[in-house]
């Protein structure tokens, strides 16, 4: 397979992907916003704050009340995160894909990708329509995941593309868990008491895995929580989850042929299997998520280089 | 929908003759659109065009805003050509593309035809196709064109002309395969019954025809389509070839030297490519040879095409013979060449660059259409019955400060066939590109080829860029009795 094509692959699951968890990001936010009738900035500051974008954020927007960031992040067509932005990067990557897509699938993409700026924007209108757009995309984009994992045989192509959405996933996972622990600093008089519970459930809700939870361990307690979204291995949004994932598909494309991505994701898996909760709140959990970030974007260039090998290197070769 | 009340006016009608009677090869096809119930037709013609976006073969508007996708329109009646009439075309393009083929290695070797005097020296000195960069090159089997789309047109008696040979890079034939299986779904028994010729297999043929010149020793070469990407305006019909030939779609940055083969840089590493076929102009195939600011092409192209290791279809250089000058030569290229009288005419041309004939063009605007030798797409030209008095001074200006780069010919009265307005049918002028795929020994002519219409009323330009749409093509070798059919 072409190196472009397996790139632009990899960044057209990511797109979708990184679209739809903003998306779980602002539906939530948006909820739990109606039911704490909180100070607006106190709640929505954090949104940003996960994408990294606090400075391009004040400079455009100025002060993030509910009605800014939900904008910002829905509709901003320079801003590069916002949903509109992935989708239609999305979308553009998908046309350099046509040949090697069914023309079902490119469909769905090339729809979805128009979806967001069709969208009113009228602040009138803003706060009835935002929640079903939200759902909307989240809904669309599982569907566009459901059809790669229906009609696209497992070959380099599907295996790209699940690569692509792991490591995606595994990222914003990392960054929602760092918001509630970092910027939502619970006050020593919140522990334990109903406010530091509704912010751990709307982690869980955001991750679809609110009922899960709750059949599993019952009431909410912190290490649980950690170790669902972090360390479970069975749950399809857990960090560990998410990687171990993607270490299989990379393990598929390249058969015996393994290097310095194999390497790094293995080392970063075995770590967090022999992990507990207990461990990742004594390292701090802030240290422990800066620390897998960066692990995380060593990977994704390790897995560029891999499949970009310079040409110079491989003529004297 | 029937064709009562159908005109031909005083032109040749490709499906009626001049008393409004079928002609034999489309009688079938009248019956069987005037058996349809009512409303039909047109309802098979939306569901045609729905179809097309759905697919997504569009193309995209040059100047237009970012993401602005069309697709070309698509008239449901198709063009019916008899076998046996088609037969002699076939025969006269065959024999077109040979003496061109052999033209253009000729003017990149010893220039016999110029030293014999058959043909003027600065005919291609001032040609813009020319590159001195090609001189001796060999490409495999001594085929330059592999790919031509040469334009034909009917005047009111019928006759075919050749209107310009397309050396360089044709496009259009996605639309021929398209317009064809819509058809086949639309009108499934008249289709059986005529004995339609295919189209189906002309991307194999391609596919075969590349084989055939790949480089001298390679038994299984790795072919290429070579695109300047998504955002060109053919985007759709590169990569639908692509998918039907089996080859690998790639884009310049795809694309490395490894100081001997071109390659592909693929995830398991470099893929030697033996074979591509282009759709980037010559100027854009090599920073190194032609325009240094070229990313659509690859460095060292041409130095592993000039030693052999790559086929490059088509080859460049081969516009030199692209140019509406150098096409009123033709007819001279096979006598001299074949040995052979001319098969297909040529429209008569004035070379403009000739006094009596600069002379005779400027007297003449009103009446003739003048030609930029090397522009296509239909730009730059004027349609001398059509134009205003300003426009013809103003074109005389830029005539008389540029002779070399113009022809004239007079207007023909094109052809037209019935197409769906509304609720009725009309004429509309149409002319007809095949597609001829040139191996060295033979060649393979699609048959039929893409049919343009000029969907504007009395309009003659066929480009899609200037409004024109597309019909199917049928050739047909069964004439058969008069027989009740329907749909």
């Amino acid at each position: 397979m072409l190196s472009r094509v397996a790139d632009q692959i990899m960044w057209t699951s990511r797109y979708i992907e990184r679209a739809a968890n903003t998306a779980r990001f602002l539906e939530v936010s948006y909820h739990l916003n109606l039911d704490l009738q909180q100070d607006d900035q106190e709640q929505w500051a954090p949104l940003i704050e996960i994408t990294g974008d606090m400075q391009i954020f004040r400079a455009r927007c100025g002060e993030p009340t509910s009605e800014n960031v939900m904008h910002f992040l829905m509709f901003n067509p320079e801003y590069p995160n916002s949903i509109a932005s992935c989708l239609r990067a999305a979308r553009d990557n998908a046309m350099g894909l046509r040949e090697s897509m069914p023309a079902e699938l490119f469909e769905a993409i090339n729809i979805l990708g128009k979806l967001v700026p069709e969208a009113t924007r009228k602040k009138a209108f803003f706060h009835s329509q935002i929640f079903e757009l939200c759902r909307e995309i989240k809904r669309e984009c599982m569907m566009i995941s459901g059809m790669f994992s229906e009609i696209i045989e497992r070959g380099s192509g599907y295996h790209f593309w699940r690569l692509g959405e792991y490591m995606e996933r595994a990222d914003k996972t990392s960054r929602l868990l760092h918001v509630k622990y970092f910027y939502i600093q619970p006050k020593l008089s919140d522990v334990g008491t109903t406010i530091d519970d509704m912010q751990w459930l709307a982690l869980l809700l955001s991750l679809d895995a609110r009922e899960a939870y709750h059949r599993t361990h019952g009431l909410i307690d912190r290490d649980n929580v950690i170790h669902m979204i972090v360390l479970n291995p069975a749950f399809p949004r857990a960090i560990l989850f998410c990687l171990q994932s993607a270490l299989q598909s990379l393990n598929l494309i390249t058969g015996d042929r393994q290097g310095e991505p194999h390497e790094q994701l293995t080392a970063l898996c075995t770590q967090l299997e022999n992990m507990t909760p207990a461990e990742i709140i004594e390292t701090g959990l802030h240290e422990f998520i800066d620390d897998l970030q960066t692990r995380m974007n060593n990977v994704n260039t390790a897995i560029f280089d891999f499949f970009n090998p310079d040409p110079a290197l491989l003529i004297g070769a | 929908m029937t064709f009562e009340g159908y005109e031909t006016e005083s032109f040749f009608d490709e499906l009626f003759d001049n008393q409004g009677i079928p002609r034999d090869c489309a009688r079938l096809l009248v019956e069987a659109i005037e058996n349809l119930p009512k409303g039909d037709l047109r309802k098979r013609q939306n569901a045609s065009e729905r179809a097309m976006l759905s697919m997504g073969i569009t193309f995209n508007v040059y100047g237009a805003s970012e993401g602005t996708e069309r697709t070309i329109p698509f008239d449901i009646v198709p063009r019916i050509i008899d076998g046996t009439e088609w037969n002699a075309v076939e025969t006269g393009l065959k024999q077109r593309i040979k003496a061109v083929n052999r033209f253009i290695d000729d003017i990149y070797h010893r220039r016999e035809i110029i030293r014999d005097g058959v043909v003027p020296e600065w005919l291609f000195t001032s040609s813009k196709g020319y590159l001195p960069q090609c001189q001796d090159l060999n490409p495999p089997g001594g085929v330059w064109a592999h790919v031509t789309g040469t334009d034909l047109v009917r005047d009111d008696s019928g006759t075919f002309f050749v209107l310009e040979d397309n050396l360089r890079v044709p496009s259009g034939v996605s639309y021929v395969l398209l317009n064809r299986t819509l058809m086949k779904r639309n009108f499934p028994e008249v289709f059986h019954k005529s004995q339609v010729r295919r189209v189906v297999d002309y991307p194999v043929q391609f596919m075969k025809m590349l084989h055939q010149l790949a480089p001298e020793g390679v038994e299984k070469p790795t072919v290429a389509v070579l695109t300047p990407g998504v955002y060109n305006s053919a985007y759709f019909e590169h990569s639908f070839l692509a998918r039907q030939m089996g080859a690998q779609l790639v884009e310049g940055r795809d694309l490395v030297y490894d100081g001997k083969y071109i390659c592909a840089r693929t995830t398991e590493g470099l893929e030697r490519i033996d074979v591509i076929y282009r759709r980037v102009d010559d100027a854009f195939l090599d920073p190194d040879v032609f325009r240094a600011d070229s990313t659509l092409g690859c460095k060292g192209m041409m130095k592993a095409f000039r030693e052999g290791h790559l086929t490059l279809a088509n080859a460049p250089g081969t516009g030199v013979a692209d140019d509406k000058v150098v096409y009123a030569f033709v007819p001279d290229m096979i006598r001299y060449y074949l040995g052979e009288e001319p098969l297909l005419p040529n429209v008569p041309t004035h070379l403009c660059i000739e006094k009596d004939a600069l002379e005779y063009t400027l007297d003449n605007l009103d009446k003739l259409v003048v030609k930029p030798a090397s522009e296509s797409g239909g730009y730059g030209m004027l349609i001398g019955p059509a134009s205003t008095a300003r426009e013809r001074n103003e074109f005389a200006k830029v005539l008389r400060a540029d002779p070399r780069n113009y022809i004239s010919q007079p207007t023909l009265s094109l052809s037209r066939a019935p197409v769906v307005a509304g609720n009725h049918f009309e004429g509309r002028h149409v002319d007809l590109r095949p597609y001829i795929l040139h191996s060295g020994d033979d060649s393979y002519v699609l048959p039929g080829g893409l049919t343009r219409v000029a969907l504007k009323k009395g309009s003659l330009v066929v480009n899609s860029s200037q409004g024109g749409g597309t019909k199917d093509t049928w050739v047909v070798d069964r004439i058969p009795e008069m027989e009740a059919l329907s749909c």
